[in-house]
């Protein structure tokens, strides 16, 4: 009989066939067993009581199987990238031919080899739908990286950017800059909706850990939704007192319709940096979403990592919330959906949500020009509607609930 | 310590109503036309011209009155589903009653030419869509948890509220501009009443509900322990969640039909009333209700006089004066 440790930090005993398999799935991670289990043996011997809860059910041995072992399997992960990869090809072909006005495929390429603006239908390509494509990409990749990164630090199941608060801040900042620089450019604005969003999810963050002992899933969603009504209700004063209410409401329920490619440019840096430091922090994230002591007992600086899982996480959400508006859930969904196809290794599950979430926003995207032919749907509220549903699902399953 | 918070108990319950009946005062004497207090007392006594008697009556009184019972209808609904919840941040709002009655609001409108409509059909709409909003959610609540658990409730009605509120953006979208500004108002939060009959009504509703409230405050007092020892003192616990659940629901439907979704009161006033006189329902509900009550009509006051002679939102002076609040409290409490 050996002893393990689950995914949340509690110990749970398996038989010494599937603790060698274990091993070895450990192994392949580039995680020395060895070194956790001495550690797990020594705090055994401190009679670390958080440690100590042995958990004896065979259906969560089952799940702690499945995750580190049978998931892992490598033909397994190249199949699910390919097929992501071609429905995400296929849906932005899609996504180039749907619209006010259908565009065949020939004009889409032509517009492409040949530019000719004085053809209507390729310069809509051109300076419409294209720049619209890459926002919906990049917006997709954003929120559900940072989604899944918020997901990894807090251990979370619920942890969201906006249920961290992002879009409420982001809206707060944007209102900010709409007064106090009413002409200013899509750099200023950006920046103020990073100010906004840090500010917003540092007072939900101070606000989740003040109740140490007590720290529930649920708190940290109360503590954002009664953060985000505050910042919400400043907002609606400011906008409504200085008389920008109507650009708030362009912003909020515009969606990713009328972008140009400038302002793309501008926020593709930052994605990209906050990607870079994603992906530079994947394996750490693994060991934090075990559980703190794990993280901390193999040798990684939990608060450093925190930090730039932090930054990276504003990066992201606050350059995606600044130019597409407030489109919830996508964070949510993405990371649950890609951890249930690939395991919970986080270098697979940080790249995997990144494209299910470009598939997802390019969808929502298609749909929300279809739902009502002449007339966009905001972004938003189409993913809200996919979104719901999913949380409710998600509320289903007993160790959300408490 | 107990001794000492019942001596401010009857303290704070009389400063309270004696602001209360100031601000009442305040809140008649300003307006379009501002009166003198010795006036308007003199108004008051049946002293007055016609046109002044119809101002202050007709117009003035019903709107005072209105937000003073709005007002601890929605602060009273708050603390029972914080009690009810067990956890200071919730708020009436979670329940799905402003989104529903959004929703309903912003349908009503969409499909309705406003001009048209009488006094009475836009709250009964409000009150319809926040029920149905309510119900849907308690059901989710009830199906999800096996048994009914504040958890799965709170959640549910956090994830379904943010769903209404997109199918709310779906509509919104499609509005024009002249009804867009209306449903905006509403959703914000203005006193919407404005006649004796709405008054009757309202107040009919909250007096008998926070009558019931009151008579059964040691239950209310016995839901804030531990579920094990409140079922150990004899407390049924899923019918008195139920039906304090349903009172907090009923009331602040009401509130909210008439005066928007200034669910913000719901929030802060019990925090302010806990402060105040200690978690015992026996003192603690009387000061939340007056609390909202006084909140409400000075924040009423407020929109009235800050950009006189135009009108600001009462949603929006209730929130700048709650928000700064609100954070100061959740901060100080860290230490």
């Amino acid at each position: 009989m050996q002893y393990i440790l689950e995914p949340h930090g509690r110990l749970c005993c398996l038989y010494q066939s599937s603790f060698n398999r274990i091993c070895n799935a450990f192994l392949k991670m580039g995680i020395d067993f060895e070194r956790l289990r001495s550690i797990i043996s020594y705090k055994l011997r401190e009679g670390n009581r958080k440690l100590l809860k042995i958990n004896q059910r065979t259906e969560k041995m089952q799940v702690c199987r499945n995750n580190l072992y049978k998931r892992g399997d490598r033909n397994h992960t190249y199949t699910l990238v390919f097929v992501l990869l071609m429905l995400i090809t296929i849906f932005c072909f899609v996504f180039m031919y749907i619209g006010a006005e259908n565009i065949n495929f020939a004009t889409i390429f032509k517009s492409f080899v040949n530019y000719d603006p004085e053809n209507i239908q390729e310069l809509l390509i051109q300076t419409l739908r294209w720049p619209r494509l890459i926002t919906a990409l990049v917006c997709g990749v954003s929120f559900a990286i940072a989604g899944a990164l918020i997901q990894g630090i807090t251990n979370n199941p619920m942890g969201s950017p906006s249920i961290l608060g992002i879009n409420s801040g982001a809206a707060f900042g944007l209102s900010i800059a709409m007064i106090i620089f009413p002409a200013a450019d899509m750099n200023v604005t950006v920046l103020f909706s990073f100010a906004g969003s840090a500010l917003a999810t540092g007072c939900v963050l101070l606000l989740a850990n003040r109740r140490e002992n007590k720290t529930t899933h649920v708190y940290l969603a109360l503590a954002g939704t009664a953060i985000g009504a505050v910042f919400h209700a400043v907002t609606q004063a400011l906008v409504v007192y200085f008389d920008v209410a109507q650009d708030l409401s362009y912003w909020t329920a515009g969606g990713i319709s009328g972008i140009r490619m400038e302002q793309v440019k501008i926020i593709l840096p930052w994605t990209f940096l906050g990607v870079m430091i994603a992906m530079g922090i994947a394996k750490s994230i693994t060991l934090l979403s075990f559980g703190e002591e794990i993280a901390i007992g193999l040798g990684r600086k939990v608060y450093f990592i925190r930090i730039l899982a932090g930054a990276a996480v504003l990066l992201l959400s606050g350059s995606a919330v600044a130019i597409a508006g407030p489109v919830g859930f996508i964070g949510l969904i993405t990371p649950h959906m890609a951890r249930k196809l690939i395991g919970i290794d986080y270098q697979k599950v940080i790249p995997f949500s990144a494209m299910l979430g470009a598939l997802l926003v390019v969808l929502a995207d298609i749909a929300a020009r279809i739902i009502h032919p002449p007339f966009e749907t905001p972004l938003g509220a189409v993913t809200a509607l996919i979104g719901v549903p999913f949380f409710i699902y998600l509320l289903t399953r007993k160790s959300v609930a408490r | 310590m107990i001794q000492r918070l019942k001596h401010n108990f009857y303290l704070h319950c009389g400063a309270l109503a004696i602001a209360l009946f100031i601000m009442f005062f305040v809140h008649l004497s300003t307006g379009f036309s501002d009166f003198s207090y010795m006036h308007l007392l003199s108004i008051l006594m049946g002293g007055g011209t016609v046109e002044e008697t119809l101002t202050i009556f007709d117009f003035r009184m019903v709107r005072s009155v209105l937000s003073i019972i709005i007002g601890m209808g929605i602060a009273l609904a708050g603390a029972v589903f914080q009690t009810v919840s067990k956890n200071e941040l919730a708020s009436p709002g979670m329940l799905g009653v402003n989104a529903g009655a959004g929703l309903a609001v912003i349908l009503f409108t969409y499909l309705k030419n406003p001009n048209t409509v009488s006094v009475w059909e836009l709250p009964i709409a409000a009150i319809i869509g926040a029920g149905l909003a309510a119900a849907i959610i308690y059901y989710l609540a009830y199906c999800l948890g096996q048994n009914l658990s504040t958890y799965t409730l709170i959640l549910s009605g956090i994830s379904l509220s943010a769903g209404i509120h997109a199918l709310e953006m779906l509509l919104i979208v499609r509005l024009d501009p002249e009804k867009f500004h209306q449903v905006n108002t509403w959703i914000i939060g203005n006193i919407f009443g404005n006649s004796w009959s709405q008054v009757a009504l309202l107040f009919s509703v909250v007096a008998v509900l926070s009558i019931f409230l009151y008579s059964r405050h040691m239950d209310l007092n016995l839901l804030t322990l531990a579920d094990e020892t409140a079922v150990g003192l004899g407390v049924q616990l899923n019918r008195s969640r139920f039906i304090y659940l349903m009172v907090a629901v009923v009331l602040s439907a009401c509130c909210v039909a008439f005066g928007g979704s200034i669910s913000f009161v719901g929030l802060i006033c019990p925090h302010i009333a806990r402060r105040l006189v200690g978690v015992d329902h026996f003192r603690y509900l009387p000061i939340t209700a007056l609390i909202g009550g006084l909140l409400v009509i000075t924040a009423d006051w407020i929109a009235r006089i800050i950009i006189s002679p135009d009108e600001m939102l009462l949603g929006i002076i209730v929130a700048m004066i709650g928000a700064p609040y609100f954070l100061f409290i959740l901060f100080r409490t860290q230490r």
